[in-house]
């Protein structure tokens, strides 16, 4: 049980439990606490146990740390499911129900790149396209292959079906892409991230008795972050909720919308969720985690923040630095400042301050370019820090780890035309859609006519999908023997350290994996699913370098907010009020990761990337701010 | 066993010969929810007619459907079992269902095997993906418990693992420490009381104290218990003692077998109505599943009847094979699963009836009046057609209660035939089993597993080929042959068979009297008839007594001449009358007396009809 303050405990039971719920409540007021603890008491408190409850959140993050959270209610892995919309989607709808869309194995996921070469394939060879691409530069490719990319998504998370095609005024040369890159995904049982969710609602609605058998199961369910619905996530919990169904409560803050670009809005949640649920809004303003001063900041650049009356005062501090590299080194030295001091003291209350609680947070990636060269370069700095991935994949080192990984791919999904190709390409052999895909594995030595790839290193990797193939549970095994027969091979020192490097990552993993699914579960293939949902690579330790998107939900005592500048933070390519103000949500989410310090940084000159120097001025979100107003 | 599948009633009785299937079927379901499974083998998989392997696997796949309280399938699940299956539940047509594959497969050449579960999407065609593999852990919700013919309560009081020691060992929890305490004072007092008045413990107490001075330890002591001083053992020395009517209340060990094993199967179902009770109280599910080998074992027949209806008041679900007819005749006949082994694999057959159709076809109806308008219509419409067609072919509730009274109430045995061999008459029924005996070189009817069975009329065949028809049990019948009778009986049976070429034996006769007439059995008979009224009785007192009578039909019996000799050719005549005014009591001395006919080489002569029709038998028994 975890202490709650009255106004927080009170949400947790509202009316018994029942009936809809949407609380809104501010950055630090306790999100993730109160839908905790309302898991916990509805578990415990109803006599009743033969009921699931269904929690749904935005990030794996915040699912594991709930689960971490209630550990300890008996049978809360059978009684409750926690995690992503697309965790639930694909895990517990598509998996278990795959009959009902016809399908005998359920396809295997394909990331944005496997997506660009199936585009990519269709512009080539299809006539009808060939002469709007072939004739172009690389980088217009690019760009057709990308705007395309966005389209077909966007039509996904609009739940566009391919029946739904003809109520769109789209071309009918985009309509037939549509079509072609659907049937060449379906072709090679393949589907992409936006598809999981299609295929959830399409079996949600096209099948009301499976509807029906969740709607019975999950007699509660919970949303997180709802300020970042989208509209296939809301329409999906109207599909599961039917007409009956509204023991739902929602949880989030408008103030913290930032993913409008992805198709969410706050209407779902302010507007149809209050309407199609007759939901009762409760309000939470307090923010129990954040420093006085952190929180004057906060009211400074969303004035409609309750300012509470915490008990740390803390510390707001803007540091100007001539250019970006000065920027670094002052960042460098304010986290080695903390390190030594080791402490934030108060009041005669000390808090120890190590290099996990302290985060360095900017708008875009691209802005830690000179941040992490400065850290590279400091010893003591370069082994403590990691750059937290947003949904980005990972990509293997070591070209026969990475070919390793084609070829497991191969083995669990023997449709897959794309990482056929990729594999083909490598080992410089010709690309056959007939290709027998054990053959060219078990005996891809004869296939091989690229030198890099040297001959006993591609036995070894025989040897690995051997076993994989006999024994789809036994990867732990693979690693370890490829691990011994590698490292003590005559593959140069660079390869071995990639080989090395790759293996614990995939281990890592793997072991992840096992601790978050069922035993029955671990083989490769659910392996393969568990990786893209779980693309984020957050086990680093030390100092967190965030975007301020990847480090919603999360805490730090210290936080570096850097680059303030205008361009930057608002972004350049906001243009309209609505896309200021969302900036301006981007702005309140970063300081409010600050539980007792924030500082924030900018350089007054950049260097722009065609080689000018260009004039800085600082964000307008902190323009006016005195640092003597907390 | 291969491709064998069976559907189970809330009480399945499962009959057949020894070897057709029975304990292999329960044995394959104890490994999918058995409450104490043993380990697969080799000599589980198929081995075919050449006594090969070809498989080095097998699958059991069950299939679990939710059903109301009258035991007709409903569309969804209770939340309890929501809850058990999770999202492993799947939707066909009528509604929700939870099935499995447990798969076994033995690598190397021992025992070694793997096992997986595999969550079944379409019971028409089960796949085996890596995403196919079970997710939930039915663990005990589905427990099944196997108790085999050999029970005994004396065995398993002393058993932990017994229903009996699982039931005793919650002994100890069930008091609150307060009555713990005081039974821990009255059991102490108790044993100073025992030792107090006995002198033999006395001293062994003072005898055993000497065990101090030689450790060096003054304070210990060495004390006796004659009764255990821990509640925690108190089932383990525990007694069942049962009073038989008048006599003396004494230990079950010195009863016979018949009233231990009964009393294990009690313990059983004490056992499961507190386990029902207790689980459901702390929130979890529970459906125990008694699979039971022979209830009958060492048991009267009463005793058996009783124990059929105790049986069905155990909570959850039964499957018992038998070999008694008095548990088959208890039971309804829709309970009732044959299995047989026509060839080298085991297969089933049942009763089908229109009956639960019928009631489901009634509730669907009164939903749609219940609730009304176009979407329920729309649903249940299309499963009242399916049902309504699957009712075809099936047995009315006429038919079953002409089943139950001619046959399983007065002759279960039949259940348990391998062949029916039906016929009409009394001769029949008196002579048949003897004529088998001689054509077969001295070995009865049931030791091939054959039923001999008069139907007692030509028109009582409708029951048993019934029976014959739904339980796959070959039949002949050997018919009496005037032209009324062939064709009602060729009516019966072409009702229940397309095909019955060879099956049907026609005496080209009125009767077998006749027939035997006809077949040149006249002496015979006459030998039988004299062996029954003395000498001579036939033809000569016979004919002179009966000579100007009347027959039934008003006929005047004519058998001697003017000059009041026996005519000759009313002697066949005089020897069918004869035999007709009294079948019954002649029949048993013909059947013995035919086996005197002798042919040209001196062997036996047997009726030429009933030699063309063992024929057909032995070759049906050499196939099989």
């Amino acid at each position: 049980m975890e202490n709650l303050s009255k106004e927080q405990s009170n949400i947790v039971s509202y009316n018994n439990f029942e009936g809809a719920l949407l609380v809104q409540a501010a950055a630090g007021s306790g999100k993730t606490r109160i839908l905790t603890e309302r898991v916990r008491r509805l578990l415990t408190d109803i006599d009743d146990k033969f009921f699931s409850v269904l929690c749904l959140t935005f990030t794996n993050k915040a699912a594991e740390e709930m689960k971490e959270r209630l550990h300890n209610v008996p049978k809360i892995r059978e009684r409750a499911f926690i995690g992503t919309f697309h965790e639930f989607c694909l895990g517990q709808i598509l998996i278990k129900q795959k009959i009902e869309l016809g399908f005998t194995e359920i396809p295997h996921i394909f990331d944005d790149n496997d997506k660009r070469k199936v585009l990519e394939n269709i512009f080539l060879t299809n006539d009808i396209f060939t002469e709007d691409y072939v004739g172009l530069e690389p980088k217009e490719q690019q760009r057709r292959i990308d705007g395309f990319l966005k389209v077909i998504s966007e039509a996904k998370r609009n739940l566009i079906t391919e029946s739904d095609l003809g109520t769109l005024n789209w071309s009918d040369k985009r309509k037939r892409l549509y079509r072609e890159y659907n049937d060449r995904m379906f072709n090679q049982s393949a589907m992409d991230y936006d598809d999981i969710l299609l295929y959830a609602y399409r079996i949600l609605t096209e099948r009301p008795r499976i509807s029906s058998l969740y709607r019975r199961r999950y007699k509660y369910i919970l949303v997180d972050e709802a300020q970042d619905l989208n509209y296939s996530q809301y329409q999906i919990l109207k599909a599961l909720c039917g007409n009956s169904h509204n023991n739902i409560v929602m949880v989030g803050d408008p103030n913290q919308a930032i993913y409008s670009f992805n198709g969410s809005s706050i209407k779902y949640m302010q507007e149809y969720f209050i309407k199609d649920f007759a939901a009762v809004k409760l309000e939470i303003q307090k923010n129990y985690r954040s420093s006085d001063s952190v929180l004057s900041l906060a009211k400074h650049i969303k004035n409609n923040v309750e300012i509470g009356n915490n008990f740390f005062k803390g510390k707001v501090e803007i540091v100007i630095a001539n250019n970006e590299s000065e920027e670094a080194k002052s960042i460098v030295s304010i986290i080695k400042e903390y390190i030594s001091r080791g402490i934030y003291s108060e009041k005669e209350v000390t808090i120890p301050i190590s290099y996990s609680d302290i985060a360095v947070i900017a708008r875009n990636r691209y802005i830690f370019k000179h941040l992490q060269n400065v850290l590279d370069s400091d010893d003591e700095l370069a082994a403590n820090y990691h750059l937290r991935q947003g949904n980005s994949n990972f990509k293997y080192e070591s070209k026969y780890i990475n070919l390793f990984d084609l070829g497991l791919r191969l083995i669990v999904n023997p449709s897959d035309v794309v990482h056929l190709r990729q594999i083909c390409k490598d080992i410089y052999t010709k690309f056959d859609v007939d290709l027998d895909r054990r053959d060219l594995l078990l005996n891809i030595n004869q296939f091989c006519k690229n030198n890099a790839y040297k001959e006993f290193a591609l036995n070894q990797l025989v040897l690995s999908w051997k076993t994989i193939i006999e024994h789809p549970n036994r990867l732990h095994v693979v690693i370890t023997d490829m691990k011994k027969s590698f490292l003590s091979s005559e593959l140069s020192g660079p390869e071995q350290l990639k080989i090395d490097y790759d293996l614990d990552q995939i281990a890592t993993k793997w072991t992840n994996f096992q601790k978050a699914t069922n035993p029955k579960q671990h083989n490769v293939s659910n392996f393969r699913h568990y990786l893209a949902l779980n693309s984020s690579n957050d086990n680093g330790n030390g100092v967190t370098l965030s975007t301020i998107h990847a480090s919603k939900g999360l805490e730090f005592e210290v936080v570096i907010l850097m680059g303030l500048n205008e361009g930057v933070l608002p972004s350049y390519r906001a243009k309209t009020n609505r896309e200021i103000e969302e900036e301006r949500n981007t702005a309140y989410v970063a300081v409010t990761r600050a539980k007792k310090c924030i500082h924030m940084t900018y350089p007054i000159e950049r260097l722009m990337p065609w080689g000018d120097v260009k004039k800085q001025t600082p964000s307008r979100f902190i323009k006016n701010y005195s640092q003597n107003n907390g | 066993m291969k491709n064998f599948e069976i559907d189970l009633e809330r009480l399945t009785v499962l009959v057949g010969m020894n070897n057709s299937g029975k304990t292999t079927f329960l044995r394959s379901i104890n490994l999918v929810f058995g409450a104490n499974k043993f380990q697969p083998t080799r000599d589980d998989l198929f081995i075919d007619s050449e006594g090969n392997q070809p498989e080095n696997y097998f699958n059991i796949d069950v299939r679990v459907i939710p059903v109301n309280e009258k035991d007709i399938r409903k569309a969804e699940f209770d939340a309890e079992w929501l809850s058990v299956f999770g999202n492993e539940i799947k939707v066909d047509e009528e509604g929700d269902f939870f099935a499995v594959r447990y798969k076994v497969r033995f690598s190397g050449r021992g025992d070694r095997y793997k096992s997986s579960m595999y969550t079944i999407s379409d019971w028409n065609n089960v796949t085996e993906n890596e995403d196919d593999i079970l997710g939930v852990t039915i663990g005990e919700a589905i427990s099944l418990y196997y108790i085999d013919a050999q029970r005994d309560l004396s065995h398993d009081v002393k058993l932990r693992h017994s229903y009996f020691g699982k039931l005793a060992s919650q002994v100890n929890d069930s008091f609150d420490e307060a009555s713990a305490n005081k039974i821990i004072e009255e059991i102490k007092k108790l044993n100073e009381t025992a030792i107090d008045k006995s002198e033999v413990l006395k001293h062994l107490q003072t005898r055993l104290a000497k065990l101090n001075s030689t450790s060096g330890n003054e304070d210990g002591g060495v004390s006796i218990s004659p009764f255990s001083t821990n509640v925690r053992d108190l089932h383990k020395g525990m007694k069942v003692n049962y009073q038989d009517g008048k006599s003396d209340k004494f230990s079950l060990e010195y009863h016979g077998m018949g009233t231990r094993s009964w009393a294990s199967l009690l313990s059983f179902k004490a056992f499961t109505s507190w386990e029902i009770g207790s689980k459901r109280s702390q929130g979890e599910a529970y459906f125990p599943i008694l699979a039971l080998e022979e209830p009958e074992a060492h048991l009267h027949p009463n005793a058996q009847r009783t124990l059929y209806k105790q049986l069905s008041e155990v909570g959850g679900q039964k499957i018992v094979s038998t070999h008694s007819p008095y548990v088959v005749a208890q039971a309804k006949l829709e309970q009732l699963r044959h299995l047989h082994k026509p060839e080298d694999c085991c297969r089933v057959s049942k009763f089908e009836f229109t009956e639960p159709e019928e009631l489901r076809i009634g509730e669907l109806l009164k939903e749609i009046e219940d609730i009304g308008g176009t979407e329920i219509n729309r649903k249940n419409r299309p499963i009242i057609e399916r049902l309504k067609n699957s009712k075809r072919g099936k047995l009315t509730k006429e038919d079953k209660r002409k089943i139950e009274r001619e046959i399983i109430n007065s002759r279960g045995e039949i259940l348990f035939a391998k062949m029916l061999i039906l016929f009409e008459g009394e001769t029949e029924e008196q002579a048949i089993p003897l004529l088998f005996k001689e054509y077969f070189d001295g070995q009865d009817a049931f030791d091939f597993g054959i039923s001999l069975v008069g139907v007692g009329g030509k028109s009582n065949y409708g029951s048993f080929l019934k029976l014959a028809k739904y339980l796959d049990i070959p039949f002949f019948i050997l018919s009496d042959g005037d032209e009324n009778t062939e064709q009602e009986v060729v009516a019966q049976v072409s009702n229940e068979y397309d095909e019955y070429e060879n099956r049907i034996f026609v005496l080209d006769t009125y009767d077998f009297e006749e027939y035997l007439i006809k077949d040149s059995f006249q002496e015979v008979l006459i030998s039988g008839i004299n062996k029954c009224r003395g000498s001579n009785y036939f033809p000569d007192a016979y004919c002179n007594e009966q000579h100007g009578q009347k027959r039934k039909g008003g006929e005047v019996k004519v058998y001697l001449k003017d000059d009041g000799t026996i005519d000759a050719s009313s002697i066949d005549q005089a020897l069918l009358d004869c035999l007709h005014s009294s079948k019954t009591e002649f029949a048993p001395y013909i059947a013995t007396e035919i086996l005197t006919s002798r042919d040209d080489n001196n062997k036996c002569r047997l009726p030429t009809k009933v030699v063309e029709l063992f024929a057909e038998v032995r070759a049906k028994i050499v196939i099989e």
